[in-house]
């Protein structure tokens, strides 16, 4: 007889190998990608029921590609992806745009749409620690988020240098 | 010590409901089906204990939270998760709470994976995601459950994420609004979509027993419920068809799905051929009510007469609703159904005299309106439930 149904046991394993494989992407993504710094602005620590975090706004400078004919406000649009074109070094956007119209030297971009308060790129978010956040955690005016981009193009933070 | 069934099977024997003979017989079968009747006070007990626990454990984990490295974070994470999935293996076989509880901790115990990932990751998302990724991991589990609440939380659930889905997807902007409005009439047809898949698959092994019965109540109920409520509202209101132009060309989708979960209604051989009609009425009832204000001009220039129909739909629909429950003998919906009613009336009232609440006397006069309706609802609704099943039963 065996010891476990075989229905049970693969209702058991399929999730816990997702989680394993969702954790072996993310490690890979952090690790392998490319790594660029981009300046922060409009910091909002939270401290509410999901923890202490902070929220802030990426500049990456003409509102990511987003911005209204008027250049006034951010042009919202969840309908279409959005790209910006990175590179390793000072600067490293160097194009922003729809993502159908990336060039093909674009190796390595951020993907996301153009919110209400510009570009997002689901990277708006991170986590600080309790003791961190008891002394008023505020990023200096000088303040840029760490990033691993990899070639998919969902980003991830890695750290913040105040 | 007397449990609970065993006091009861006396009096039964006592006032000669049944035998001597039958009592030792319930009392058997009770025990070889392993039902066993535990004391509350014992539960209540244990439950406090087994609390005092669990919050002393998270309570010293999260003041060390941040001293923990993440890497110790996620294998402690992945060996609980694991332990719980081996917990419920072992007891699988088995039947009774145990099993269940084993279950439902590795099912929930996703979610908070999913939330340290998400932290240690510095993830972000529409949280909708988390929850749509949550339902697909746990679906296989779920379906394991034998109690009726795995398949009732994980519908309703998916209900509220596909409210999520729609409301997240920035609902209110201009552009993309083909999107939105696709989006927001699918999530509305979803209720329908589960109602027309339990009905579909009544006579097909598709769908456990539990997932049909989740599907059909949480189908027609919230169609039925937040429907009935909502088109009331838009009765009311008698101007939503001017700004509800470029959504309503996805119309189509609740209206199919719609038309499919009345012909599923039809189909069902294994119902009653009144109850499958009247359920199909029902459904397309609700259709109507929701649709007219949508698509037609009802300002009729009085508020009154709006409101007055609007009203009259709103009781029609749930006295179709009863006498629905009343002919399927399902005495719980008959009684939600005719306290709706019951509800309703009071509603009107406060809309017509609600001014004359702000005073004293009207206060008196309102508190004996309502319980005018309380007793005459309970006076007339074992009468009617008895005529409507013609069986007698007292709700």
């Amino acid at each position: 007889m065996r010891p476990f149904r075989l229905k049970a046991l693969a209702a058991v394993l399929f999730p816990l190998l997702v989680m394993g494989g969702w954790l072996a992407q993310l490690k890979y993504d952090t690790e392998t990608g490319l790594k660029i710094e981009l300046p922060i602005r409009a910091y909002d620590p939270r401290d509410l029921l999901a923890g202490h975090y902070l929220t802030y706004q990426i500049n990456y400078g003409d509102k990511g590609g987003c911005a209204t004919d008027d250049q006034k406000h951010p042009r919202y649009n969840r309908g279409e992806a959005q790209c910006q074109c990175v590179r390793a070094g000072e600067n490293p956007v160097y194009w922003s745009g729809a993502c159908s119209t990336k060039p093909a030297e674009c190796e390595y971009f951020i993907k996301g749409y153009c919110g209400y308060s510009g570009f997002r790129a689901g990277i708006e978010r991170f986590y600080i620690s309790e003791r961190l956040s008891q002394e008023r955690f505020t990023p200096g005016e000088q303040a840029k988020v760490r990033l691993s981009v990899p070639r998919s193009g969902r980003a991830l933070v890695v750290g913040i240098t105040r | 010590m007397l449990t609970p069934l065993s006091r009861r099977l006396d009096a039964w024997v006592k006032n000669g409901l049944i035998s001597s003979a039958q009592a030792l017989s319930i009392t058997e079968f009770e025990s070889r089906t392993g039902r066993s009747w535990v004391s509350f006070g014992i539960v209540g007990i244990v439950g406090i204990g087994v609390t005092a626990i669990a919050t002393g454990v998270i309570s010293l984990i999260a003041a060390n939270w941040e001293n923990i490295p993440p890497w110790l974070k996620l294998i402690n994470y992945f060996l609980l998760q694991a332990g719980a999935g081996y917990l419920f293996l072992r007891n699988e076989k088995k039947e009774g709470v145990w099993r269940e509880g084993c279950l439902a901790l590795f099912l929930l115990l996703f979610l908070a994976g999913i939330g340290l990932f998400a932290q240690v990751f510095n993830l972000e998302g529409d949280g909708w995601s988390a929850f749509a990724f949550w339902l697909t991991l746990v679906l296989p589990g779920v379906a394991l459950g034998r109690h009726p609440l795995f398949a009732y939380a994980w519908t309703a659930v998916l209900e509220v994420t596909a409210c999520w889905w729609m409301s997240s997807g920035g609902y209110w902007g201009r552009e993309g609004w083909r999107g939105e409005n696709f989006r927001q009439m699918a999530m509305v047809s979803l209720p329908l979509w589960l109602t027309a898949l339990s009905f579909w698959t009544q006579a097909a092994a598709v769908l456990s027993a539990q997932f049909k019965n989740a599907f059909t109540v949480l189908g027609i109920g919230t169609f039925a419920l937040f429907g009935t409520v909502f088109g009331n509202l838009m009765w009311d209101a008698g101007y939503f068809h001017k700004y509800n132009s470029d959504e309503l060309r996805f119309l189509w989708i609740p209206w199919l799905a719609l038309l499919i979960a009345m012909g599923g209604s039809l189909a069902r051989k294994q119902t009653s051929w009144n109850v499958r009609r009247v359920t199909a009425g029902f459904l397309f009832l609700i259709g109507i009510y929701l649709t007219i204000p949508l698509l037609t001009d009802i300002d009729f220039q009085s508020r009154l007469l709006r409101q007055i129909i609007g009203a009259s739909g709103f009781i029609g629909i749930a006295a179709v609703g009863a006498y629905l429950a009343a002919i399927d003998e399902q005495k719980r919906l008959y009684n939600i159904a005719t306290q709706l009613i019951a509800l309703r009336f009071i509603v009107i009232y406060f809309q017509v005299f609600g001014s004359l609440a702000q005073t004293g006397v009207g206060l008196i006069v309102s508190g004996l309106v309502i319980l005018g309706i309380a007793y005459f609802w309970n006076r007339i609704k074992k009468t009617l439930f008895a005529a409507l099943t013609k069986k007698g039963n007292n709700p």
